[in-house]
């Protein structure tokens, strides 16, 4: 079962309306990247996926319940959010203790939680760490940790949100390799910027650009991604690839544009080359 | 220890002579035997993985440390040949100005104008004074139509450019900012590193960016210094240090373009130079087929 | 209570009290302490009350006055309740006492307005300027300001710590006080955590802006006093004045006893 997203607004207390008439459906096993600028309604609207906000207007039904009529620690254990910041979450004495934290929320009886937060530890690379204190780790470590401390619990959506900040080149690649461990078992939602970062997860996701709480564009990341028109509505930065091809084909080879792939990319030139003029 | 370079007038704005320093309580150095010499007007970009100590080679650059981290200091900075051990940071800051990651926790006055008369005001300059470098730096900075915004009221992108603007007015001849576009999307960064190319282009003043995005930065770069583990690894043109193997080993973002340009040269297709944007990459391209 | 506490959030406008010096501003809400202080008749200190809705009109504050003055309402029954308690055990309530009782309630509410008129109509800014003018160090000053200034962004923060904790199964509103205090340990402790890596990250800022370079800090903004200023201080001390003279050489008349008789109510 699904989450869906029918037709949401939402209109914060100030009267900003953040989402106007938002669909979406989020199957099982999906990976689905949101993006847009700041300002477009992203995290208003993952903050709607696990009831933390409640729609203004339309309804968001997750495994066919409305949220509105839910709490949101009910909802929490299908729909595991990763806030942007790990900062605004640690607080524990120990990673242990850290990453246990949900599952004691959610009344899981002992024997599971120990089972469960050895798993996360090894998962994560964080067995050093058990005993160590969270908010004296690295960014990359207390990201590590943020990301276990949400999937220990087993959600079937995972929904995260802007993980790549503030991480270098080689952290992210940690990351990606986590997050592709996930792909498939369970739904993953992913909210980012970082368009050069979601170019290179193979399978690509499907991607859909959000601008001024409404959707732009819903499909797969090798058509939106590569369209220019879209890219600029969306202020996103054009992927380095395509921008490539695209020049290419202004300076008159013949060449696709609609291809994120960088190996794909050199074939291509190669034997756009080789072509009699 | 190294000799000291030569005549005065021979000296970059900032040298860093086999610097090597340790925080207080720290196990390891975070910086060993650092040689580095920045000239005037360069623009250079500092990088590395997470923990290489690009942020305490910025803390050593306006006397941070070591006066407000104590730890073991050997070797020595010399900021516009001062040299940072024997004199305070107020008067480095004089001459280095300093523009951290967070936009938020440098702008602390109710106004944007207000922030950026701050550093002015202590060093005691008369009002005219102020006046004219706190006009100046909000002119140059885009931010004159927004200077009576109180920073929450503002955008990531238009904090950056305010705290810019507040270190601008202590007339540094050297900006060095680190990692300003971490907590920016994709338009502020952009727009963030075009206005300092803009600074270093037409008003002279050098620029170290501490930086890991460098598919954004490095078309503006002269320089790129890669560190890893308190080392200078790499140092040399961008074109030259992005296609280094090392580089890649070193876990640093090598932007698509220059891998393309590895791809080609693999497979027979060698390009004239190593291209460090898509327009260029497709002109070197265009070119060779 | 909140309705209390926002009577005295600045309000941006444009009024003849916003333009005046807050260094006046503050000078009246003191000099109303004086004269409220002096009088203890519900005549005068009514006079006093009333006469500063013309001030609240002037200044453009009127609507924000007039919720500052209900939210006090509890706290001035409180006042009135307990007076009125301890003189009735100890069997001396009567119209005179009661009067006397209304005038504490009064007085109250009269320093409550002055005070929330000078800062409806001072922005925090100006205030600051204000005590760096008249001596306070600078330290204080710039504490105040940043308080002020970072007071929305740790809201914000806390907002999103409870978001991110609700999201892992905290539900803060379950049990009773003892396990609810207990609840908020994950919020309080990142939200401390930030608050000093910011005050960590302020410094560093402020260092590299050259912090402490002179002892003589020049100030961009200055404070100074124009012939409307003047004029209002005058006025000011002219009605303090009065105000003293009259609690010593006028006598006022009980209003209550008439107003009772008039309602038909016994004394």
């Amino acid at each position: 079962m699904p989450i869906e997203v029918q037709d949401v607004w939402y209109v914060y207390p100030t009267g900003v309306e953040a989402l106007r008439g938002v669909s979406l459906t989020v199957h099982e096993g999906d990976f689905v990247v949101i993006m847009g600028p700041n300002g477009a309604g992203k995290t208003t609207l993952v903050k709607t996926l696990n009831g933390l906000l409640k729609p203004t207007r339309g309804r968001v039904l997750v495994d066919g319940v409305d949220t509105r009529k839910a709490t949101v620690a009910e909802l929490a254990r299908k729909v595991g959010l990763v806030f942007q910041n790990p900062d605004h979450q640690l607080f524990c004495e120990t990673v242990e203790d850290e990453i246990a934290f949900a599952l004691k929320n959610f009344g899981f009886p002992e024997e599971e939680i120990e089972e469960r937060v050895n798993w996360a530890l090894r998962t994560f690379g964080l067995e050093e760490y058990r005993d160590a204190s969270p908010l004296a780790l690295s960014g990359g470590e207390k990201k590590r940790v943020a990301l276990a401390s949400v999937l220990v619990w087993d959600p079937k959506y995972l929904v995260l949100d802007e993980p790549t900040l503030g991480q270098d080149h080689a952290q992210k690649e940690v990351l990606r390799e986590l997050i592709s461990g996930f792909l498939g078992e369970r739904a993953v939602v992913m909210v980012t910027h970082d368009i050069e970062f979601v170019v290179d997860f193979r399978p690509l996701p499907r991607v859909v650009l959000l601008a001024e709480g409404k959707v732009l564009a819903n499909g797969r990341a090798e058509e939106v991604l590569t369209d220019p028109e879209l890219l600029r509505q969306a202020s996103l930065l054009r992927p380095q690839v395509p921008e490539t091809l695209y020049h290419l084909r202004e300076l008159g080879l013949p060449v696709r544009t609609d291809v994120l792939d960088l190996w794909e990319a050199r074939d291509i030139i190669l034997s756009a080359r080789r072509e009699p003029r | 220890m190294r000799e000291s370079p030569g005549r005065w007038w021979q000296m970059g704005i900032v040298e860093v002579e086999d610097l090597t320093f340790t925080y207080r309580g720290a196990k390891r150095p975070a910086l060993e035997h650092i040689d580095l010499s920045i000239e005037r007007g360069e623009f250079v970009i500092i990088t590395g993985p997470s923990g290489c100590g690009k942020t305490t080679l910025c803390r050593c650059l306006n006397g941070l440390i070591p006066h407000f981290y104590p730890g073991d200091f050997q070797g020595r900075v010399l900021v516009a040949g001062l040299d940072t051990r024997e004199h305070e940071i107020w008067e480095l800051a004089q001459h280095v100005g300093l523009v951290f990651q967070n936009p938020e926790n440098q702008l602390f006055c109710l106004t944007v104008e207000a922030d950026v008369a701050f550093g002015p005001e202590n060093l005691g300059l008369p009002r005219d004074e102020i006046w004219r470098r706190v006009r100046w730096a909000l002119h140059v900075t885009g931010m004159w139509e927004l200077r009576h915004r109180a920073p929450h009221e503002l955008s990531g992108g238009q904090q950056q450019r305010a705290a810019i603007a507040a270190v601008l007015a202590m007339e540094p001849d050297v900006l060095v900012l680190d990692e300003p576009t971490s907590f920016l999307d994709p338009a502020g960064a952009a727009d963030i590193l075009s206005l300092v190319a803009l600074l270093n282009r037409e008003h002279g003043i050098t620029v170290l960016l501490i930086e890991h995005r460098l598919d954004l930065a490095s078309a503006y770069a002269d320089r790129i210094v890669v560190m890893d583990r308190g080392r200078v690894v790499l140092d040399g043109p961008p074109e030259e240090v992005l296609a280094s193997p090392e580089a890649a080993k070193l876990g640093v973002g090598i932007p698509k373009v220059v891998r393309l340009y590895k791809l080609l040269a693999e497979r027979g297709l060698r390009l004239p130079k190593v291209p460090l944007s898509p327009a260029e990459a497709a002109k070197l391209i265009a070119e060779v087929a | 209570m909140s309705a209390l506490l926002e009577g005295f959030a600045f309000k941006r406008k444009d009024s003849l009290l916003h333009r005046l010096d807050p260094r006046v501003k503050l000078v009246y809400a003191i000099a109303m302490m004086v004269m409220a202080g002096v009088h203890q008749e519900l005549v005068p200190l009514l006079i006093l009350l009333l006469a500063q809705v013309p001030l609240a009109l002037l200044g453009k504050v009127g609507r924000e006055l007039a919720r500052t003055l209900r939210g006090a309402l509890p706290l001035v029954l409180l006042i009135l309740a307990t007076n009125a308690l301890f003189t009735w055990y100890a069997g001396r309530l009567d119209v005179y006492a009661l009067e006397r009782i209304l005038a504490l309630a009064v007085r109250f509410l009269a320093f409550v307005a002055s005070f929330s008129i000078f800062t409806l109509t001072t922005s925090p800014d100006d205030l600051s300027l204000a005590l760096e003018q008249m001596g306070v160090p600078y330290s204080f000053c710039f504490m105040f300001r940043a308080a002020l200034r970072f007071t929305p962004v740790m809201a914000r923060e806390a907002r999103i710590t409870m978001d991110a904790q609700r999201a892992r199964g905290l539900e803060l509103d379950k049990g009773g006080p003892l396990a609810r205090a207990r609840r908020y340990i994950p919020i309080l402790v990142p939200l401390v955590v930030n608050a000093i890596k910011r005050a960590w990250a302020m410094a560093e800022a402020m260092e590299s802006r050259a912090w402490g370079a002179s002892e003589k800090r020049t100030s961009l903004y200055v404070l100074k006093m124009g012939r409307r200023d003047y004029l209002a201080l005058l006025l000011i001390a002219v009605a303090t004045v009065a105000a003293v003279l009259a609690r010593y050489y006028l006598s006022f008349p009980c209003i209550l006893p008439y107003i009772t008789a008039a309602l038909g109510l016994r004394p």
